[in-house]
């Protein structure tokens, strides 16, 4: 049996999804577009068990969104995969003039459908009693009453659902003047009811196979001058008043107080435009906070282990190249993909507790006006906060922006955005350009250039936003309309599945990617033409003993070299003419390869070619003294402050990050955007660091 | 729905902080339609709570409903005299 669960948006769904199906669900996507499909197996109590869906919160079977838009195809759609053999109608039992609309809606598909009245306890306390039995009577259909988050209700529910059945008569009457093309298209294509076949050719031809159908339909419609809104609105208010009659006779409002509610005075303070953009900004700075700050010992902890791991193998397992490959390709890429978790799980996290507190709708709200200026959303701005820590979670939080054009703009600019990756780049490269010691009254003239390399970054992400929304004209899609859900402690539950569910999606799906890549890169890195390896060796170990070096300055002068006679030595080589322009080599140009894995592999990169490959990664003081001491071919030294500034203006702009194509591959469902964002960010960055590099020189 | 009379009609744009006025209908029919849906119908008596940072959105309490709608599409929200 196939169950669906059906509602408006904030009804606590989600919550009595968990309930019903616990850790059996599993996350995926609807067919072609990017909304998560949430499925899970449930006991009917009697042995049985049943697949459930969650399906989209919407308002109506009149969709005007993507998400609203699945509601309807999976509904009306008998050859839908998920078409359910019974729904459960999620509703809030606060407000049930607005919230059996849809039901009636679905009912009248010729669907089973149990009502399943939830937050009761919230109702009560607003003063709204429900009176199931009465409204099971007038509605014609089993009524029970559920909690979400306490479980009450739920075996009713179980025990409810093998006896529902289809209505046997509509709740809205078909007009006169539909009928008889409701009867045409039953005639043509049979449909379970007629509303059924109104919403058809509302719809023009959703389920109907061939294209042949769809114009045969168009016509038909044509010829009975059917009116499509001014039909939607009839109905509407026809289904309104028919509601609000039942729930006049169902539902009891107690007197109240007339005191402005707890969310009402809350609201006063977080929806204040002084106020609540105060909070607002708090907020994020304390979201920005814990990813940035939080996460950094676990991530440690993960790289260390994963070092161990490595170690461990490396001493365990025969030498050669299997082995290798599976301590430094291997070992090294999984552990590029779960050093993210922390990140990840973090801001989900956040990000859940503000959903689920009703904070979020707040947060739009206050954002909206300055956001849309540049084509985004106001759940843009958390999405763009959270890219200073790090870009990938940040992609991931775009889920939730349902207009599609606002959430590829902002998945396109999140990259420039300085991360945290970039860190030790800029740290590194900053010394070369401007003195530790430089003061312009009370600033550090360092730490001014870093700001303002990070001012840069967020000033390119909302010029490119803006840019971008003026290209992509899309369709308009529905007005922006926002419901404040009252606030409510979050359901700790639901926060933590939703944890799980993201981080689990990520190391799936963008883990296989990532770890494809990063093995790739290695192998280049490590392999050469075999000829050239040789002699590369040969000459390193002629070096080292002309040179008398000790066993580990041998070992990093043979690591640089075979690095340079490496496969990543020859691209680096051979593109050295095309970044020539900008003042870099071949050095610069194979670590510009090598970064493509991550930004901070740059330094990892520099320390190996410069033959300080066994120092501590995070010695920059090592590798930047041997930068210093290098010279270009002219004899000039090769890291010059114009060098060091179009470097750290490559590195700004350009995405080097394959984690985080792969993370924009899953969420656009496609390669043409990640493909796009690599190019149009690679150009960016050499257009800027020539122009830098120009003005320096 | 009953068309007012009278050429010129307030708007819920057009309301002061904690004012309440009814509904009378919506001039543009597509977003009528949506607002019907969300909750926002003739009859019902609306709240101005709030306005957003640069005057739009407009946070509205509309029967048991507590809603945002960007400004200009409040104007189009018609209100009886």
């Amino acid at each position: 049996m196939k169950v669906a669960l059906v509602g408006n948006p904030n009804t606590g769904k989600s919550s009595l999804f968990n309930r019903l199906t616990g850790l059996s669900q599993k996350v995926g996507n609807f067919p072609g577009v990017t909304v998560d499909k949430r499925t899970g197996e449930m006991n009917l109590g009697n042995g049985q068990s049943a697949s459930v869906t969650d399906l989209p919160g919407a308002y109506s079977l009149y969709p005007t969104a993507p998400d609203e838009k699945i509601v309807l195809e999976v509904l009306a759609n008998l050859k839908h995969p998920n078409f359910p053999d019974v729904v459960i109608y999620v509703a809030d039992a606060a407000n049930l003039e607005r919230h059996l609309l849809l039901l009636t809606q679905v009912a009248d598909l010729g669907l089973p459908v149990v009502l399943a009245l939830n937050m009761v306890d919230l109702a009560e306390a607003s003063g709204i009693r429900c009176y199931p039995d009465r409204l099971a009577k007038e509605l014609a259909m089993p009524v029970m009453v559920v909690n979400g988050r306490t479980g009450l209700g739920i075996d009713a529910l179980r025990a409810a659902l093998p006896k529902a059945r289809a209505r046997a008569k509509p709740f809205y009457p078909i007009p006169a003047d539909w009928q008889a093309l409701a009867a045409e298209i039953q005639r043509r294509w049979p449909a379970p009811s007629d509303y059924h076949a109104l919403l058809i050719s509302h719809h023009l031809g959703l389920g109907l196979p061939a294209a042949t159908d769809q114009e045969q339909l168009q016509a038909l419609c044509k010829r009975s001058g059917l009116r499509s809104i001014r039909g939607q609105v009839d109905e509407t208010m026809a289904r309104y008043d028919f509601i609000g009659a039942v729930v006049a006779r169902s539902v009891e409002n107690v007197a109240q107080s007339g005191s402005a509610t707890f969310s009402e005075r809350l609201d006063r303070v977080l929806m204040h435009k002084v106020w609540g953009s105060l909070t607002f900004f708090v907020i994020l700075l304390l979201l920005f906070q814990a990813i940035f700050t939080w996460s950094k010992g676990p991530m440690e902890a993960i790289e260390w282990s994963f070092a161990l791991g490595a170690e461990w193998l490396k001493v365990n397992l025969p030498g050669g190249w299997l082995t290798d490959l599976l301590t430094e390709g291997v070992m090294a890429g999984l552990a590029g993909v779960v050093v993210f978790v922390p990140q990840i799980a973090l801001l989900s996290f956040f990000i859940a507790l503000l959903e689920e507190s009703g904070y979020m709708a707040r947060a739009v709200f206050l954002s909206d006006s300055v956001m849309r200026k540049f084509g985004l959303n106001g759940r843009s701005i958390v999405s763009l906060i959270s890219g200073l820590a790090c870009a990938i979670p940040a992609i991931m939080s775009t889920r939730s922006i349902r207009n599609w054009r606002e959430r590829l703009i902002t998945i396109l600019v999140t990259p420039l955005m300085s991360c945290s990756a970039r860190i030790p780049v800029f740290m590194l490269l900053v010394t070369f350009v401007v003195p530790g010691d430089l003061y312009w009254g009370f600033f550090n003239l360092q730490g001014l250039v870093f700001m303002g390399l990070y001012l840069t970054g967020a000033g390119a992400a909302i010029f490119s936003a803006w840019a971008l929304s003026k290209l992509l004209k899309v369709a308009g899609q529905g007005f922006f309309l926002l419901e404040l859900p009252s606030y409510k402690m979050p359901h700790w539950k639901n926060v933590g599945l939703t944890v799980y569910e993201k981080v689990v999606t990520f190391v799936w799906e963008a883990g296989k990617m990532i770890l494809l890549i990063s093995v790739l890169l290695w192998g280049l890195a490590t392999y050469g033409p075999p000829s050239q390896m040789r002699t590369a060796e040969v000459q390193a170990r002629a070096e080292a003993v002309a040179a008398q070096l000790d066993t580990v300055a041998t070992a990093d002068l043979m690591a640089a070299k075979r690095l340079e006679a490496s496969y990543a030595g020859l691209l680096g080589k051979t593109i050295e003419p095309l970044i020539a322009p900008l003042g870099f080599d071949w050095k610069i140009g194979i670590a510009l390869i090598t970064s493509f894995a991550a930004r901070e592999v740059f330094v990892g990169t520099m320390a190996t070619l410069y033959s300080v490959g066994s120092a501590d990664d995070g010695d920059l003081k090592t590798v930047g003294q041997q930068m210093r001491a290098a010279k270009n071919a002219a004899g000039l030294p090769m890291y010059s402050p114009a060098v060091a500034a179009a470097l750290l203006i490559y590195y700004l702009f350009a995405m080097q990050c394959m984690s985080t194509a792969a993370v924009v591959y899953r969420e656009t469902n496609s390669w043409r955007w990640p493909v796009l964002q690599i190019v149009y960010l690679t150009a960016l960055a050499y257009l800027a660091a020539w122009v830098t590099y120009i003005c320096l020189a | 729905m009953p068309k007012s009379p009278f050429k010129t009609e307030r708007s819920i744009a057009q309301l002061a902080i904690n004012e309440r006025a009814i509904v009378d209908h919506c001039a543009d029919e597509a977003l009528s339609a949506q607002l019907l849906e969300i909750g926002l119908v003739p009859g019902q008596e609306v709240m101005l709570l709030r306005r957003g940072p640069l005057g739009s959105p407009v946070y509205l309490k509309a029967g048991k409903n507590y809603l945002a709608i960007r400004s200009k599409e409040a104007g189009q929200v018609l209100l009886q005299a």
